[in-house]
This record gives C-alpha cells, sequence and structure tokens, in this order.
C-alpha cells in the first residue's frame, strides 16, 4: 500500500460542518434514547424507586443538559430538513444561507424554549 | 523579506529514500500575475531540479496540477500567490490519494471510476448520416456540468471517499450525470447499474467539499442529486 498525505485541515465550508455536527448530534440523540429507555424501565420497579430518580432529577444541571438536548435535537432535526430539500431538488445551491436560515428558526425556538424554563430555575413549580 | 518575495513551502517524500515526507521552503521572487505553478517551476530551475509535479496546459483546461496548496485542492495554473492573501504557499499533494513522488499521486483508482460510468455517449440506433441534433434547450440541460477536466480535486476532497475507496466520487458521478441528461444518449440503464448501488450515488452524504475546491465550478452536488432523482423515477416505473 502506497503513503497517502492526509490534510490536517478539514476541507470545505459549511456543509463540511453541516455534515460533521449532524453525525455528532445523531450520536448524542442515539445516547439520549438509551438513557431515556433505562431511566423510564425503573418504573417497572414500582412508583417508590421511580419517583425517587424523578426527584433527583429535580435540579438545574439536569434542566441544563435538557436544554443542551433540546439544542441538539433541534440542530439534528433542522438539518435533517435541509437535507431532504435537497433530495427533492431545493436550496442546493442556496445550501449555506438554506443552513444559516435553519439555524437561525433554532436559535429563536432554542432561546423561546430556555425564556419558557425560566421561572421553574426561579424557584417557581413546573406545571 | 522584500514585498517582492515570498516563502514556498513544498511537500517533499521520495519512496525510494523517505519514510516519512517533509517539507522543503524556497523563497521564490514574486512578480505580477504569477501563479503557484510557475513558482514551482522557479523552483524546479534554480532550486531543486530533483522536484515532481504534474502539469501540462498551464491554463486550467487539463486538470494535472491539482495540488492541496494552503489548505484546499485547487489547480496550482489557476492560483495566483496573491490570491492566496498570505505571506508562505504550502503546498502538498492531492489528500488521500497514493503518492509516487513529492507532488505528484496514483490517479488509477480515480481514472478506473470515471471508466466505470462509461463517460461517453451510448447509442444503439444507427448513427445519422451528419450529426445527431440537439435543440439549444437540450444542450442547456449540460452547459453546468461539461467543463469537468477530471483533475480529481474534488474526488480527493471528499470524505466519504476517504473513508471507503470503494465509493464511485463525486467527479464519476457528475459524469454519470452528463450522460444521461444527454437528448442524444441511449445508455441510461448500462449507466444505470454502475452509478445506482451502495457505493455509487446514494453514498453521497451531501457535504458539499467538492463543490467548494472545483476549479470549474461545478456543483457536483446538484447534479448526483439529480441523478437520484432520476433513478428512482426509473426505479418505480415513472420514466
Amino acid at each position: 500500500m502506497m503513503p497517502a498525505y492526509r490534510s490536517r485541515k478539514v476541507m470545505g465550508g459549511m456543509g463540511a460542518v453541516a455534515f460533521a455536527m449532524h453525525r455528532a448530534s445523531g450520536v448524542v440523540i442515539a445516547l439520549y434514547g438509551i438513557t431515556h429507555v433505562l431511566v423510564m424501565s425503573y418504573a417497572l420497579g414500582g412508583d417508590v424507586g421511580f419517583n425517587r430518580l424523578m426527584e433527583t432529577f429535580q435540579q438545574p444541571w439536569v434542566l441544563v443538559l435538557e436544554m443542551l438536548l433540546v439544542a441538539v435535537v433541534l440542530f439534528h432535526m433542522l438539518n435533517g430538513v435541509r437535507i431532504l430539500l435537497f433530495d427533492i431538488g431545493v436550496g442546493v445551491r442556496h445550501q449555506k444561507a438554506l443552513f444559516i436560515g435553519l439555524m437561525t428558526v433554532g436559535a429563536v425556538v432554542l432561546v423561546l424554549t430556555v425564556l419558557d424554563t425560566l421561572p421553574w430555575l426561579q424557584g417557581r413549580e413546573l406545571v | 523579506m522584500p514585498e517582492s518575495q515570498f516563502t514556498l513551502k513544498v511537500f517533499r517524500f521520495d519512496p525510494d529514500m523517505d519514510t516519512t515526507h517533509r517539507y522543503d521552503s524556497f523563497t521564490v521572487p514574486l512578480r505580477e500575475g504569477m501563479t503557484v505553478l510557475e513558482a514551482l517551476f522557479y523552483v524546479l530551475e534554480e532550486k531543486d531540479p530533483s522536484l515532481a509535479f504534474r502539469y501540462a496546459c498551464r491554463g486550467a483546461v487539463c486538470g494535472s496540477c491539482a495540488m492541496h496548496i494552503n489548505g484546499s485542492n485547487r489547480l496550482a495554473c489557476q492560483t495566483q500567490i496573491v490570491n492566496l492573501k498570505a505571506t508562505e504557499a504550502q503546498v502538498s499533494p492531492l489528500p488521500y490519494l497514493p503518492l509516487i513522488k513529492d507532488l505528484v499521486v496514483e490517479m488509477a483508482s480515480f481514472y478506473q471510476k470515471m471508466d466505470e460510468v462509461q463517460p461517453y455517449l451510448i447509442t444503439h440506433k444507427t448513427p445519422p448520416e451528419k450529426e445527431y441534433l440537439q435543440s439549444p434547450r437540450e444542450r442547456k440541460k449540460l452547459d453546468s456540468v461539461t467543463d469537468c477536466i477530471w483533475c480529481a480535486a474534488c474526488y480527493s476532497a471528499c470524505p466519504v471517499v476517504w473513508g471507503d475507496p470503494e465509493y464511485l466520487g463525486p467527479a464519476a458521478l457528475v459524469k454519470a450525470h452528463r450522460f444521461s441528461v444527454d437528448s442524444r444518449d441511449q445508455g441510461g440503464m448500462e449507466r444505470l447499474k454502475a452509478t445506482d448501488s451502495e457505493e455509487g450515488l446514494w453514498r453521497c452524504h451531501t457535504v458539499f467539499n467538492c463543490v467548494e475546491v472545483c476549479p470549474k465550478e461545478i456543483n457536483q452536488t446538484e447534479a448526483i442529486e439529480g441523478l437520484r432523482r432520476r433513478t428512482l423515477k426509473r426505479r418505480l416505473g415513472w420514466k
């Protein structure tokens, strides 16, 4: 096998970043899915253990993790829409603008989600 | 260093002598409009006659001098030093292709994949006496994809190619698209066999690296997506 030069620099631009982040966010969502099923399976052992587990999750740092999860899911979902649009022949020539537009939508939804959960952080009970 | 000079860092590797590569730095006098290829010629003629690199037309038509210049795949003959907007130019061979010597890479795997899609007009009928007629509207469909010069800049920039040596790659798929939309071509099914596979057009992950580096500004992703839609219609019996 002949050797080959392997560039340490990441070639490409926004498309490559979107591709890499889509992969990474997919892995995070898959890991969350497994964790979620494991946590929910505690309910099989009765309500006492499950409720105790749920109480330990009622902490700000868990909420921060949840907001991060919302961000990851939003990214994966909106970039997925971008890729599906390419498949039907929409936006291939404007993929960067499409990416920026969809990410802006994602950022707005994320900010609204965070604002919606702030009262809880200030000590109020979640409804 | 005076403004009229710049540093050219050139990738060096001789498989007969070296176990690993290195970069040699050369000071090159800069003149207006100087290209990276001209700078390499300066090094070859004035500094180190052992430097190996490919070139032919010097006019961005043959695709021989595709290299990795300052972090991106470009044609050395088309890249002016001033446009790099840097004090030095680092020149390496096309990434992820087997190295022969210095800036020269083995292109056999790339050419083999280009051949797989039969990049020529296929006809089954008796040829017309004079020529195949094509309307301006039919010809316009080919406009955006006829410029490919087989330089492999897109192929070498594609992360799917890096990880999957069997993948046809963007250049071959653009060629397949170019002939599949040609009103004179009748090789639809033959070409479909080559491209409609796991290692063919479905492997593209729309990373757009190919589009970023193409010296002829071809939109490979658009071509591949078009080929996908036509293939799907054919599979579903709509066309």
